[in-house]
């Protein structure tokens, strides 16, 4: 007896399938028989990783929102992994710091003095999405910088609080000091080396353009204020108290902030005294007087006549010693160098800090010269 | 083997079940696949969270 089997083959891949297979065992491929019982034997095509990636599509939509949402609302898409690094380091170190990196300094770069002003002023603008400010910040940013004519004023993340006690700060200086504005290029927010090393610091010469040749210009300065990124983007500055101050009576963390201003205010009040506006550009035309400048500020000339002016005038008699006449304003202001010699600057600094908290109630030394300033500022 | 879908009898070269047309699919397959899925969950979830604490931070 001769038992005759039909063959079925794939209509795909000629696999030889057994009757009654709905799908090919080699290609997956719907057989005759399924075909026929379509309804039947109608391909389960139930994933067992259907809910998974029903979650992911979710997801993704969900990011998907979120990008063009994070684009407008923060500036930049890749805001929240800067937000992540921010935390990151917070966690470090304990505290917030500043995110922004040091822009470089130039060499040998012949640049005019408006391009010179440009790049100053261009400082930071590549890295100002990564800073979080809101509004009412980013306002007062704004006054800073158009009340007091100041070029860059980069105070990334800064509290909301301590930007508007910056701005108060200089305002009750300018009131004090009214022509002092123009001269400063900078106020940065900056990463000290330990934590509290300063509140604020004032660097008049900082050359960010040199050049090698022999003619040694031009050069590029910033005139700035650095502020310490651990008081200013963790700390509540009006309201910390002080402790242990050698500064002037009723000292805070504040008016150290307008002792760092009177810096600025003695510069300007020497540029005046010499005739020279700023010394943002330097050229042939006025190379000269800017290496006066930056001998009279190493050795601090211009703050020594003023203060042994007063003093000579102050005791005829001699009945109080160089050191006592300035110790009257504060114990900081008899402050020394290696060699022994009172630090002027620093009296003129903290005869302003007195003013700046008594007004006219101040130590008559530092009324003596807060007037002697004025006079040079006219 | 059986079929993971339809536990439908699976010989031993069959790449897909006969009964319902689901691949085959090795027990590590299945594991590493699942594996891969659960990492870009995780992932575009801890993306979604830190995109919204960025928003309102």
């Amino acid at each position: 007896m001769i038992i005759l089997e039909h063959i079925y083959k794939c209509h795909k891949c000629s696999a030889i399938i057994k009757d009654g297979d709905t799908y090919c065992y080699n290609c997956g491929n719907i057989t005759t028989f399924g075909i026929m019982d379509y309804d039947n034997n109608k391909k389960v095509l139930e994933d067992n990783n259907k809910t998974l990636v029903s979650i992911i599509s979710l997801l993704v939509i969900c990011l998907i929102i979120l990008f063009p949402v994070t684009s407008i609302v923060k500036g930049n898409i890749c805001y929240p992994f800067i937000y992540a690094k921010k935390q990151f380091l917070k966690y470090k170190y304990g505290y917030n710091i500043s995110i922004l990196t040091k822009e470089k300094t130039y060499h040998n770069l012949y640049l005019n003095k408006e391009e010179s002003k440009e790049m100053i002023e261009k400082e930071y603008s590549k890295q100002k999405w990564m800073c979080n400010n809101n509004i009412k910040t980013l306002q007062t940013i704004q006054l800073i910088k158009s009340d007091n004519r100041i070029l860059n004023v980069n105070l990334c993340d800064i509290k909301e609080e301590n930007a508007q006690l910056l701005l108060e700060i200089l305002k009750k200086l300018n009131s004090i000091f009214p022509n002092t504005a123009g001269v400063l290029t900078n106020i940065t927010i900056e990463n000290s080396k330990s934590k509290d090393d300063y509140i604020a610091k004032f660097n008049p010469i900082n050359s960010i353009l040199t050049t090698d040749n022999i003619k040694k210009y031009p050069i590029v300065n910033k005139t700035q204020i650095i502020l310490n990124s651990y008081y200013f983007l963790n700390k509540d500055i009006k309201n910390s108290k002080l402790k242990n101050s050698i500064y002037v009576k009723d000292a805070t963390y504040e008016s150290i902030i307008a002792h760092e201003f009177g810096h600025y205010i003695s510069y300007v009040a020497l540029l005046k005294q010499n005739n020279i506006q700023n010394l943002l550009y330097i050229d042939n035309s006025n190379y000269e007087s800017y290496n006066n400048i930056k001998k009279d500020i190493e050795y601090g000339i211009f703050s020594k006549k003023i203060v042994l002016d007063l003093y000579n005038n102050y005791d005829i008699n001699n009945d109080v010693s160089l050191e006592d006449f300035v110790g009257k304003i504060s114990q900081y202001a008899r402050k020394k160098d290696r060699e022994g010699n009172i630090i002027y600057d620093e009296v003129i600094a903290e005869a302003i800090h007195d003013y700046y908290l008594h007004g006219n109630n101040s130590n008559e030394i530092s009324i003596l010269i807060v007037n002697k300033l004025k006079e040079m500022l006219i | 083997m059986n079929c993971k879908n339809c536990n439908n009898l699976m010989f031993n070269n069959d790449k897909y079940c006969r009964k319902c047309g689901t691949k085959y699919q090795s027990d590590n397959l299945i594991i590493i696949k699942k594996i891969y899925y659960y990492v870009i969950i995780t992932i575009l979830f801890l993306l979604i969270i830190l995109y919204l604490f960025s928003l309102f931070s």
